[in-house]
């Protein structure tokens, strides 16, 4: 009974925070950056199927976290195309559909994480190829009555040519602070992958970790220790306490709540990037009642100079 | 103006003027100059005045809208958590 209310609960949760309202929010900030290349995590596919005989039947797609994102970006004239798409849990759960008569229904929740890139380039400006995504070997078991529910984190890439550079985005969402354990081994085997990657590498998403460890994690240092900068500190030396991306209130409704860690990251690797830009965005929606922001944690946007083109000819994939 | 200077002058305007071939040559030129610009710009793609090219680059977790990485269930001590 205690999972039925559990999982009704985290439904009901989902519901009330508005997914299609704040995907919009998030195109809105997405269409007046208009980054080259976005990373999204937690870009969830949310279904629910009635209960047949204690099983669920046909899954409907209720909300569609992509498809509202991309499909409110185009409305605002900001084009966008999905280059990698990756799937990470999957989770089918009973709950209650109803109380008065008792009636079960089945709850699934689909998590990806994506990389979209600018479709509104001239032929050739962006070129995109070797798209790739990854579980982690390392993941989450969390028993449940008689079954273990396995839940997965992973990540995407793709390779990217534009303005005479090639180099390779990741975007990746280790676990949260709830198992610092399963994410520190996350983050060896990203940063184990990346490093027999031999073009330069932009690396983001929200890492989970804190770097002054105020979440209870560690996993922040293996990011330098392997390579990489991060751009908060490379431009901001004077306040590298700052910067923080997380965390509203679950409900999005409590603007008292301060901003404690910084979680989300757009690491650099390699000469050819020069961080000239960083902000820390964290858009309002304009609305009475919650959700007043589009997510718990606040988006991350850097400007890089490119250095200059090795060659000017289309390159071949330096790929492993 | 002394005869020589004269003379001078119409070598220099018959230099300075010219030939029927040499519009097609530079228009020739020209076309191939265009098309390598055409074709490197495509590659290189825009730059901006700085001299330098320029890649903005953004990060967002869209959040599911729940704590489902650490529902209430995992809080329930007859259902232990294993990682």
């Amino acid at each position: 009974m205690n999972l039925l209310l559990s999982v009704t609960q985290v439904y009901t949760q989902i519901v009330a925070s508005d997914p299609p309202a704040r995907m919009a929010a998030l195109a809105e900030e997405i269409a007046a950056q208009r980054p080259d290349i976005a990373g999204l995590e937690e870009l969830y596919t949310i279904r629910v199927a009635a209960d047949v005989a204690g099983q669920p039947g046909d899954f409907g797609v209720v909300y569609d976290y992509l498809e509202f994102l991309t499909n409110a970006l185009a409305a605002r004239g900001a084009h966008y195309a999905v280059a990698v798409l990756s799937t990470e849990s999957d989770i089918a759960m009973p709950m209650i559909a109803s109380l008065d008569p008792v009636r079960l229904a089945w709850g699934r929740i689909t998590d990806h994480e994506a990389i979209l890139v600018r479709a509104d380039l001239p032929p050739g400006h962006l070129q995109i190829s070797n798209p790739q995504t990854g579980r982690f070997a390392a993941y989450l078991q969390v028993p449940v009555g008689d079954q273990v529910i396995a839940i997965y984190r992973g990540w995407c890439s793709v390779d990217v040519f534009i303005r005479g550079e090639r180099f390779r985005v990741i975007c990746a969402h280790p676990h949260d602070e709830s198992a610092p354990e399963i994410q520190r081994e996350e983050v060896l085997e990203l940063v184990s992958y990346v490093a027999n990657v031999a073009m330069p590498v932009l690396l983001i998403g929200d890492m989970n970790s804190d770097p002054f460890n105020r979440n209870g994690t560690d996993s922040y240092a293996l990011f330098p220790a392997a390579g990489f900068q991060d751009t908060w500190v490379t431009l901001h030396p004077d306040d590298l306490e700052g910067g923080l991306t997380w965390g509203h209130d679950p409900a999005l409704s409590d603007p008292t709540e301060p901003f404690v860690y910084r979680l989300d990251y757009i690491f650099y690797r390699g000469d050819e990037f020069t961080p000239t830009s960083v902000e820390v965005l964290d858009p309002r929606i304009h609305a009475t009642q919650p959700p007043l922001w589009p997510s718990d944690h606040k988006a991350v946007t850097a400007t890089f100079s490119l250095g200059k083109a090795k060659s000017l000819m289309p390159h071949r994939p330096l790929a492993r | 103006m002394k005869p020589d200077s004269r003379k001078k002058l119409e070598i220099k305007a018959s230099i300075a003027e010219p030939s029927a071939a040499w519009p097609r040559r530079t228009a020739l030129l020209c076309l191939i100059g265009l098309m390598a610009l055409t074709f490197w710009g495509a590659q290189a793609g825009p730059r901006n005045v700085g001299g330098k090219e320029d890649v903005k680059i953004y990060t967002a977790n869209a959040y599911v809208g729940a704590l489902i990485e650490a529902p209430p269930w995992f809080w329930i001590p007859a259902i232990p958590i294993t990682y």
